[in-house]
């Protein structure tokens, strides 16, 4: 199975202005490691989920997701940035999971793996390591032992 | 209070977990006995069962996508809240419930 985040789909520390930027940015990431089939559909996907509903989630940390035919494998992509972006109205987000979920067929083994983190995403003491984390590596590995 | 919860969000893929462990959270900081069913992508988890309902003073239900088998909780205190609330205001969900039944 292939893993649902690696080094290559995390970027800590950038500098990024909009909200579209952000959204842009982590999809190419999960798009250059070949995991969906059609970006733009996907971008889609993320923007129409954040109209219905923004996906911050208070603690500056927000989860766009796509559910959609245009994702191959389940992902995961994980932004860092250095200064706030305005994500709603009410809120400025710091920290950013980005979820791509096939439409069908999705691999319950990556979807439990999903559930878990956006339990943990609720503990202050996980949220602080993911401020702390100096390595895409070290993501990797909360992850992974979850 | 004994409280039970229903969760579940339109993709079943992260709020419905994330309003789960908001609620469990904030109702044990407090001291209360609950119990969460998730109904997401990966089926229902921690089913609640007739048992739980008949001990339950509240049942708290996700209103954003239509909850399996609710009929099982008619006659009982149903509260609906929004999911993007119960992963927001966890705490004070569960203070105005705790209101709401002392005043009863």
């Amino acid at each position: 199975m292939n893993n649902l985040i690696t080094d290559k789909m995390i970027i800590l520390d950038q500098s990024l202005k909009t909200k579209d930027e952000v959204i842009r940015t982590l999809a190419q990431k999960i798009n250059n490691v070949g995991r969906l089939n059609d970006i733009c559909k996907y971008i889609e996907a993320v923007k129409k989920r954040e109209a219905d509903f923004p996906t911050s989630m208070g603690f500056c940390v927000a989860i766009p997701h796509g559910k959609s035919d245009a994702v191959k494998t389940s992902s995961l992509a994980f932004l860092r940035l250095n200064e706030m972006v305005k994500w709603s109205e009410e809120e400025k987000v710091k920290y950013i999971f980005m979820i791509a979920v096939p439409s069908e067929n999705s691999d319950d083994e990556h979807l439990k793996i999903l559930a878990a983190l956006s339990r943990h995403l609720m503990h202050e003491d996980f949220r602080k390591k993911l401020m702390t984390i100096q390595n895409a590596h070290e993501l990797v590995d909360i992850i992974e032992n979850m | 209070m004994n409280i039970l919860a229903v969760t579940a969000c339109p993709s079943g893929v992260a709020h419905t977990y994330m309003a789960a462990e908001a609620l469990k959270k904030a109702a044990e900081e407090r001291h209360h006995i609950i119990k969460v069913e998730t109904q997401g992508s990966i089926g229902i988890e921690n089913a609640i069962t007739e048992n739980d309902v008949k001990c339950a003073d509240v049942i708290i239900l996700t209103k954003d996508m239509p909850i399996k088998n609710e009929a099982r909780f008619k006659n009982h205190l149903v509260v609906r809240v929004a999911i993007s609330d119960a992963v927001k205001k966890a705490a004070a969900i569960i203070i105005k419930v705790e209101k709401h039944l002392e005043n009863k």
